[in-house]
C-alpha cells in the first residue's frame, strides 16, 4: 500500500487522485454517518429497530441499476458471485459498508496541507 | 588488518526507513483496523444470534399426489404453429426471481417444498376460504392445451399446459359483482428462495388480470406440463397462463388469489414501471425500452421468428382492449 501511495504522492496527477480518494472516503463516511443517524431516529420515534441495509439503499436510489447488474453479474458472469456474495454484502448495514470504507480512506488518504 | 564483521542487527544508517513513513504504515494498518471492525461488526451480532436460534427441521418431499390424474385429454380447439418445444428446454431454461435472475435456477428451485400447499380465494367473494391445492386440482375439469408462450426476454416456445380454465377457479370463487381485479401473490419463503432473502425487492411476487381478462378462454391455471404434474421450476404447484402477454405475468406457485376493486400493482411495476406494465400484451410494433420486440428466439432452435400480435392469439382478446384509450396495454 506504501508503494501506491508513493507512486500516488509522485505526481501531481497521483496527489489528485490521492486527494480524490480522501473525498471520497470523507463522503463515504458522512453518508454512513447519516443513515446511522436516520436509523437511530427512526428507532426512537417507532419505538423498533429497522436497519437500512446497503441494497434497500440502492434499490431507493436506482432501482434499475441494481436490478441490472443483479442480472448481468448472475447471467454473464456467475450467479453465485451475486448471491450470495455481493447479496450477502448488500444484506449488512448501509452505515456500516459506508462507515467502514470512508474510515478506511480518510485514514489511508488524509488530506495534507501543501509545503 | 583490521576487519569488521556486522553483527546481524546492525544495519546502515540509509536502510533506516524514514520515520514519516513509518508512521503512515502505522496510520494505514489502524485504519485497516478500523475499517474492517466497522464492516465485520454486523457479521458478528449476525453470527451470535444465528447461534441463539434452533436449526430448522426439513420433511421429505412426497411424491405429488395428483401424478395420477395425468396425462389428460387434450383440447384440440388450441393449436400450434409450430412443433413443441422439447422438454429439456422450458424445464431448465428459467426465470422464477424468488430464486436468482439467472437462467440456471430449476436446480435451486428444487429447495421450495409444494406439498402441502393452500391456496386463499379471499377478497371480494362470497366467502373466503383456503383450500388445499390437491383438492382444488381435482375438483376441476382438467386438460391439455398446446400454448405458445412469449418472454419479454424476446425469447419464446411452445408448451403443452394441463391445468383448467381460470374462469373455472372464478366460478368457484364467486366474486361480488365489485369485485374488478384478480389479485394474484407467490409464495413467501426467504428459508427457501435466497432471491426472497433480497428484501429490499418488494416480495411476494403479485400479478393481476382485469375480470375480464381472467375469465377470457384463454386464461388457464396451470398444474401440469408435458403430460406430467409441474415441476418445481415452472411454477408448482399451479401457476396461470395468459399466452396473449408476456411470461412475466404468468405468476408462479401461486398462493392466493384475491378479488379485488382497485388494480394490483404488479412486482415488476413497482421495480421498473417504466418498462413493465400492467398489461403487458405482446406487440411487435411496441419495443422494450432498451430492445426490440419484433422477433423472438425460439427455444431449441437456431430460428428467430417473427412475434405475432398478441402473440398470434387476438381472434381471442383483442376485443378485450377496444376503446382503451390513454393505457399502455403493450407494456
Amino acid at each position: 500500500m506504501s508503494v501506491i501511495r508513493r507512486s500516488l504522492t509522485g505526481t501531481a496527477k497521483g496527489r489528485l487522485l490521492s486527494a480524490g480518494l480522501g473525498l471520497v472516503g470523507w463522503i463515504s463516511l458522512l453518508t454512513g454517518l447519516v443513515y446511522l443517524i436516520a436509523e437511530l431516529v427512526t428507532a426512537y420515534m417507532t419505538g423498533s429497530y429497522q436497519m437500512i441495509s446497503a441494497g434497500q439503499a440502492w434499490f431507493d436510489f436506482d432501482v434499475a441499476s441494481l436490478n441490472l447488474m443483479q442480472a448481468i453479474i448472475q447471467r454473464y458472469i456467475h450467479p453465485y458471485l451475486w448471491d450470495p456474495i455481493i447479496a450477502g454484502v448488500l444484506r449488512w448495514p448501509i452505515w456500516s459498508l459506508m462507515g467502514g470504507l470512508g474510515v478506511f480512506l480518510v485514514l489511508a488518504f488524509p488530506f495534507k496541507g501543501g509545503k | 588488518m583490521w576487519i569488521k564483521r556486522k553483527r546481524g542487527w546492525e544495519l546502515p544508517e540509509s536502510a533506516a526507513t524514514p520515520e514519516h513513513r513509518f508512521r503512515d504504515r502505522r496510520r494505514l494498518l489502524a485504519a485497516m483496523g478500523v475499517g474492517g471492525a466497522i464492516l465485520a461488526a454486523p457479521a458478528v451480532l449476525r453470527l451470535n444470534a444465528a447461534k441463539q436460534e434452533p436449526a430448522n427441521d426439513t420433511l421429505a418431499e412426497p411424491t405429488d399426489p395428483t401424478v395420477g390424474l395425468y396425462p389428460v385429454a387434450q383440447n384440440a380447439r388450441y393449436t400450434l404453429d409450430r412443433a413443441l418445444t422439447d422438454e429439456q428446454y422450458p424445464t431448465t431454461y428459467n426465470n422464477f426471481y424468488e430464486f436468482g435472475s439467472h437462467k440456471s435456477i430449476h436446480a435451486a428451485a428444487q429447495a421450495l417444498p409444494i406439498r402441502p400447499w393452500s391456496v386463499t380465494i379471499d377478497g371480494l367473494v362470497e366467502k373466503a376460504v383456503t383450500i388445499d391445492a390437491d383438492d382444488l386440482i381435482r375438483m376441476m375439469p382438467l386438460e391439455e392445451r398446446l400454448y405458445r408462450h412469449r418472454c419479454v426476454e424476446a425469447w419464446s416456445m411452445a408448451v403443452p399446459w394441463s391445468g383448467f380454465p381460470m374462469t373455472a377457479l372464478v366460478d368457484l370463487a364467486r366474486p361480488l359483482s365489485s369485485a374488478k381485479y384478480v389479485r394474484m401473490e407467490t409464495f413467501l419463503n426467504p428459508d427457501v428462495a435466497p432471491g426472497q432473502k433480497q428484501n429490499w425487492y418488494p416480495w411476494p411476487y403479485i400479478e393481476g388480470l382485469t375480470m375480464a381478462e381472467a375469465t377470457n378462454e384463454l386464461a388457464f391455471i396451470v398444474t401440469g406440463l408435458y403430460g406430467k404434474p409441474l415441476l418445481k421450476q415452472n411454477g408448482a404447484p399451479l401457476r396461470l397462463a395468459t399466452p396473449w402477454k408476456y411470461g412475466f405475468k404468468s405468476t408462479k406457485s401461486i398462493v392466493r388469489f384475491n378479488f379485488t376493486e382497485e388494480r394490483p400493482v404488479s412486482f415488476w411495476e413497482t421495480l421498473q414501471g417504466s418498462e413493465y406494465g400492467f398489461w403487458a400484451n405482446i406487440n411487435p410494433d411496441v419495443p422494450h425500452p432498451r430492445w426490440s420486440q419484433a422477433t423472438e428466439r425460439v427455444l431449441g432452435t437456431d430460428e428467430r421468428v417473427p412475434t405475432q400480435m398478441f402473440n398470434g392469439y387476438g381472434e381471442f382478446v383483442a376485443d378485450l382492449y377496444k376503446g382503451m384509450t390513454g393505457e399502455r396495454l403493450f407494456m
